[in-house]
């Protein structure tokens, strides 16, 4: 478990997926689960998904609680963690609307970050997001994360097309940026 | 199968596999395209190309890549988004009498009228290392244009290298297609 000021990140667990299947089917935002990628999914093939990935020894994703809640998930995509080049592709989702903008996300990406530098030695991460979701952008750049391109029109976002936003975050450069924050 | 001014475009077949076996063996032809190149016996090719058949992956689509009779490299979608229509490929010229000459320029061309006109593609990607200037000038002459640069992203021959996304629209496709002789 990784504990921050207000945020824990733990190993999902096949009970939490009733949490995040409401969380995932209730009035929701599309732009923060991942627009494109949202359609209905019942509980029985989310609980599939996680006992499949258990089957072919995926790492488990994060689940993001706050006072003892569920109120997203985060962690490295199994299928983009290279582990020869030290690099890994991150995603974080936080599925509740009450917990929008109040900085848990940020407080997520910053325990994630530091076990992904520290404990699993990688050197770079990245990550792709629409270049709509400004919201996630100025999140991912308070962390330390750098603007590398845009693949123009790569994404269906609410009715038109989208770039796609790709940033990364080198170690020595989270490494300088934690220490000037931590200056401040 | 697709037809170019110089190459051919057709399925893998069984009876492709030894040749593609004995030109993957070209490692420093490989690498600039599998930085992480090992060894893979024949066997464990033939049992992943028959896994492949058995599993329908309709994701990617594979082509040989025929000049003068023989096979000197591959193309394919290695990903594909039918919701926002567009694909990720792939290609590389591994025997090294084709190298330079034009070949892999032609099999670009053949692949992507296909993926637009017949797959109904509105976009295609591709990512590239950034030493690899012989591929970005192929692909730049077909159309393609540099996205996004991802900081030392890969490691070749023991450096750290940046890996470059090119894409490139229907519209300016459509523009290169017209211009062409």
């Amino acid at each position: 478990m990784l504990h921050g000021e207000r945020v824990t990140l733990r190993p999902q667990e096949l009970e939490d997926i009733k949490q995040l299947h409401l969380l995932f089917n209730r009035e929701i935002d599309l732009v923060m689960c991942g627009y494109g990628n949202w359609r209905p999914r019942p509980l029985g093939v989310m609980e599939h998904w996680f006992k499949k990935d258990l089957d072919d020894g995926l790492q488990a994703q994060f689940l993001i609680e706050v006072d003892g809640k569920a109120i997203g998930e985060i962690g490295l995509h199994p299928w983009r963690l290279n582990r020869r080049d030290g690099t890994a592709e991150l995603g974080i989702g936080i599925y509740d609307p009450e917990y929008i903008s109040k900085g848990h996300g940020r407080e997520a990406l910053d325990l994630l970050l530091e076990w992904s530098f520290v404990n699993q030695n990688l050197r770079r991460l990245w990550l792709t997001t629409g270049a709509t979701n400004e919201r996630a952008i100025r999140s991912y750049r308070s962390c330390g994360f750098m603007e590398e391109g845009r693949l123009r029109e790569e994404e269906w976002y609410d009715g038109e097309y989208a770039d796609l936003v790709v940033m990364g975050l080198l170690r020595r450069e989270w490494e300088a940026h934690r220490a000037a924050q931590a200056e401040r | 199968m697709l037809k170019g001014e110089k190459v051919i475009l057709r399925a893998v077949e069984k009876d492709d596999l030894k040749r593609l076996w004995e030109l993957e063996q070209n490692v420093d032809l490989l690498e600039w395209s599998q930085p992480d190149w090992m060894p893979k016996s024949l066997a464990a090719r033939e049992k992943e190309y028959e896994k492949q058949i058995e599993e329908r992956h309709a994701e990617r689509i594979d082509f040989v890549i025929e000049a003068d009779g023989k096979v000197i490299g591959r193309i394919g979608i290695v990903h594909q988004n039918r919701m926002a229509h567009n694909a990720i490929f792939g290609m590389g010229i591994f025997d090294r009498e084709y190298l330079g000459r034009g070949y892999g320029r032609d099999a670009v061309r053949v692949f992507i009228d296909w993926a637009f006109r017949i797959l109904n593609f509105r976009r295609l990607s591709l990512d590239v290392l950034a030493p690899n200037e012989r591929a970005i000038e192929a692909y730049q002459a077909c159309g393609f244009r540099e996205e996004a640069r991802l900081r030392q992203h890969s490691v070749f021959r023991g450096q750290p290298v940046d890996l470059i996304y090119m894409g490139l629209l229907r519209s300016e496709w459509q523009h290169v297609r017209a211009a062409r002789p």
